[in-house]
């Protein structure tokens, strides 16, 4: 016979003979938009691992009120949450839709490795998937409801996406977060949020030592830890600084940011390790109420030094921060490691020895690429 | 085919044979030829009495004027003995045989019987429907006479516009019925004379009672009779034949149909309208990236909303997963079956609107738009998602010029939607597959279907993917190409 009678023949039979069983018809499934971990009771844990898993799903009824469902169960671990957590919804429970994996404080601490495995081996989690740390439990973050923001799960993903994209918090995607904790001269860092004062907000940047919680920076060290980071192009900050015949700080808006770092690392014959940060800023001038004339090239000059010495201050104070925390989330351990020998790099203990006791210098250079027509 | 053929021969032949043996040996007497159309009442006989002249002919194949001036004032104006020299006149011509006359006859010719001879004499000239625009392939710049059902008008549109002996027409005459003229048209040094050998041989086996348009005809001749893509392009438009005959291809008319067939054909020619040459080269081929567009998004869409749904929801967006699932909530049927409804129900009002004339058209419009595009969302019987991705589907088939191929489409895309609900994304792909296996394995006159793409000619991917700028249009296409190039052709 022919081939497209063939080719019937077989679309036939092949629809007759099908047993579909994993069909997922989109009504008829939960899908989980965020999902969160929590370490309630640290014995608890110890003993029998015992998580409270929290999960927000989009709420598909029009008749429903709720925008959303939340449910929660405590289980050992992700995948017996799902089976706990389909037993209190009448849709199938699939997380092919997880946007956000918001691990609690508590657990941070306690170090993610063991829960991040399950997300590593199962294929369905794409690699949108953010890795974001609650201040406190993330249960808490997710059940409030608020009348603004109907879904939570959509203001949360949506309010790390805008971060990210203005570069005040680091992106930490989950196979980004987990090659951070696997190499041994970065430290991973994720975003934090918290619930107070009845609104769900950034809450600085969680500092890791590989898989295990350490400290934070507040936000508004965030900006300048991103100009240690790496090169970025957006964003502002706000300096204030003193003047002469000026009795409150000058407020200077330094905007339309773009930044280029250069590592550079100095090994001495005493094998003493010397790291020089150095930082060129690009930016605008957009608020300035001090006497200077922005059109003077002196009193530019003048103004740089200012920010300069400004950013220069605020850089130390964290990299002191990071570095008593013995935290190398601004991963200097990279340019460490390629400066120096295979083996002096595996024979010395970076992360508690050697990094806490290097010299770290930074060197800002600034740059007023405009200030605007009123001088 | 075959099969189909060999029922045929079987009745046909034995009678025919018989017969002709028997016509051909006869005089063509009066009485004869009389007895041969006994029982046509639409034969008309007329007499001369002053001369003793009898005629013959069929009033409603003739063109009046014509017959004036050819019989009738010559007739009724001269005695008896000046009739044969009159016949010496060089219209009149003698007839030696009783199926010649008749053949005569039916061809609008009148015969004239003597005592002892009988002459035929052309007149024919029946009414005919005069060059119009095309309906189905309207084109908004460029010339818009479309071919007519009458051959002579239809050779002469082409004639006009190819002023060259080089174009050449061969007739043959097909079916044991309709004796249909079949023409075929070519421009001699450029056509690939082998082509033109294995058509004409093809054309003579032809064994058929009656073919009556071409559309038909060239599904007589084809390779894959089984397949549902046609296989020879089909057109009103003769522009576009006489595109085509530049480039090298044979086009063939048959007598009372208003279509021609050009051949070789590929798929990538389905693609063209006449309005791209005329158009700016960079718009020409955008607009034919679109139609390519169109073509995949009538043969898809509908079956990538079914496995999305079905199976794969994490290929959604999240925000319209969130919209979808709330419209499909109300909606009793699994997404197969919602699509198969909405598409069937669509098929229907298309069909339906095809037949009706214009004035209840209108009214099958408003049914169709208001019935199925509202009240079937609002009664949840299916969701407003699949409405506007039926519609998007719907409206991409249109896209495509050539109706033939849209109506394949239509096909092809429910047996992709059925593979799509029944395997998911995998099943739409294995449809791909073999739907481009399919096309692979067609040919046109022994030559592949998908030419360009494979066997790759990389230099017409030029001329079919992109509209080039008409000066730099310096070659033919492979797939037509003489082996003996003539001096443009390189």
């Amino acid at each position: 016979m022919h081939v497209f009678v063939k080719i019937v023949a077989v679309i036939f039979f092949v629809t007759l003979i099908t047993g579909c069983t994993d069909k997922r018809i989109i009504e008829e499934i939960a899908f989980i938009n965020l999902m969160g971990l929590d370490l309630v009771n640290k014995e608890d844990y110890e003993k029998n691992r015992h998580l409270l898993v929290t999960a927000s799903i989009p709420q598909i009824d029009p008749a429903a009120e709720a925008k959303r469902e939340l449910i929660f169960t405590n289980a050992k671990s992700d995948k017996e949450a799902m089976l706990n957590l389909s037993r209190k919804t009448n849709r199938t429970i699939v997380s092919g839709k997880i946007k956000v994996i918001l691990f609690g404080l508590d657990l941070a601490k306690n170090g993610l490795n063991e829960n991040l495995d399950t997300f590593e081996r199962d294929p369905i989690f794409g690699r949108q998937v953010k890795i974001v740390i609650a201040n406190g439990l993330a249960h808490d973050v997710m059940k409030p409801e608020f009348a603004e923001k109907p879904r939570p799960s959509t203001y949360i993903d949506k309010l790390i996406e805008k971060e990210t994209k203005m570069n005040s918090i680091p992106e930490a995607l989950l196979f980004q977060f987990q090659r951070d904790v696997a190499d041994d001269g970065k430290d991973p860092a994720a975003p934090m949020i918290t619930y107070a004062d009845n609104e769900v907000k950034i809450d600085g940047i969680a500092l890791f030592q590989n898989d295990k919680y350490i400290t934070k920076l507040e936000p508004d060290m965030s900006r300048y830890f991103f100009f240690l980071n790496g090169d970025f192009s957006a964003g502002a900050i706000n300096l204030s600084f003193e003047e002469k015949g000026k009795e409150s700080p000058v407020q200077f808006m330094y905007s339309a940011l773009k930044n280029s770092r250069d590592i550079q690392v100095k090994v001495n014959k005493q094998e003493e390790i010397d790291v020089t940060l150095t930082v060129n800023i690009v930016g605008s001038a957009l608020e300035y109420n001090g006497n200077m004339d922005l059109g003077k090239a002196e009193d530019q000059l003048y103004l740089e030094k200012k920010i300069e010495e400004n950013i220069e201050k605020k850089s130390i104070e964290i990299i002191k921060t990071l570095q008593t925390n013995k935290v190398d989330s601004l991963g200097l351990g990279r340019y460490v490691r390629n400066k120096l020998a295979y083996e002096k790099w595996k024979s010395m203990d970076w992360q508690n020895e050697v990094y806490p006791n290097i010299n770290i210098h930074v060197e800002v250079d600034a740059k007023i690429k405009d200030y605007g027509l009123r001088t | 085919m075959s099969f189909f053929r060999f029922l045929l021969k079987d009745k046909q032949e034995n009678s025919q044979r018989e017969s002709t043996i028997h016509k051909q040996k006869q005089k063509p007497t009066l009485e004869a030829i009389k007895q041969e159309f006994s029982n046509c009442d639409d034969l008309v006989e007329q007499s001369f009495d002053q001369i003793g002249i009898t005629i013959l002919f069929f009033g409603h194949l003739i063109e009046p004027n014509m017959f004036n001036r050819d019989i009738v004032e010559p007739l009724t104006s001269i005695r008896s003995e000046e009739f044969h020299s009159l016949m010496e006149r060089k219209q009149y011509q003698k007839v030696k045989t009783s199926d010649d006359t008749v053949q005569a006859i039916l061809k609008g010719y009148v015969a004239i019987f003597d005592k002892k001879e009988t002459y035929i004499v052309n007149a024919f000239g029946p009414k005919e429907r005069s060059i119009s625009q095309s309906e189905t392939e309207s084109i908004i710049t460029g010339a818009h006479d479309s071919f007519v059902e009458s051959m002579n008008t239809n050779i002469s549109l082409i004639r006009r516009r190819l002023n060259t002996p080089k174009l050449k027409v061969k007739k043959f005459a097909i079916g044991d019925l309709s004796n249909t003229s079949v023409f075929l048209l070519y421009i001699e040094d450029i056509v690939n004379p082998d082509l033109l050998k294995e058509l004409e041989n093809r054309i003579s086996n032809v064994k058929t009672d009656i073919v009556a348009d071409s559309s038909m005809f060239v599904q007589l001749i084809d390779n894959s009779p089984h397949s549902v893509f046609p296989q020879f392009f089909t057109t009103e438009r003769p522009d576009v034949v006489v595109n085509k005959l530049a480039s090298g291809k044979i086009a063939g008319l048959t007598d009372h149909s208003p279509n021609a067939f050009t051949t070789p054909t590929n798929f990538f020619e389905f693609f063209e309208s006449p309005d791209d040459n005329n158009q700016r080269w960079i718009v020409g081929t955008l607009v034919k990236w679109m139609r390519y567009v169109a073509f995949i998004v009538t043969l898809c869409f509908t079956a990538l909303y079914v496995s999305a749904t079905t199976y794969s929801y994490e290929i959604i967006p999240q925000t319209i997963l969130m919209s979808l699932a709330e419209s499909r909530d109300r909606v009793p049927f699994p997404p197969l079956v919602e699509a198969l409804i909405l598409e069937i129900a669509l098929e229907l009002l298309r069909e339906a609107g095809v037949r009706l004339p214009t004035k209840i058209g209108q009214t099958i419009g408003i049914v169709g738009g208001i019935v199925i595009g509202q009240a079937a969302v609002d009664a949840g019987l299916v969701s407003n998602t699949l409405i506007i991705v039926v519609a998007i589907s719907a409206i991409s088939s249109f896209v495509i010029p050539n109706y033939i191929l849209s109506a394949t489409l239509r096909i092809a895309r429910f047996m992709l939607i059925i593979l799509a609900g029944a395997f998911g994304n995998f099943g739409l792909v294995v449809g791909l597959v073999l739907l481009i296996i399919h096309l692979g394995s067609l040919t046109n006159l022994g030559t592949p279907y998908v030419n360009p793409v494979a066997p790759m000619h990389p230099k017409d991917l030029l001329l079919y993917f992109i509209r080039p700028p008409h000066g730099m249009k310096k070659y033919r296409p492979t797939q037509s190409i003489s082996p003996e190039p003539d001096k443009r052709q390189k």
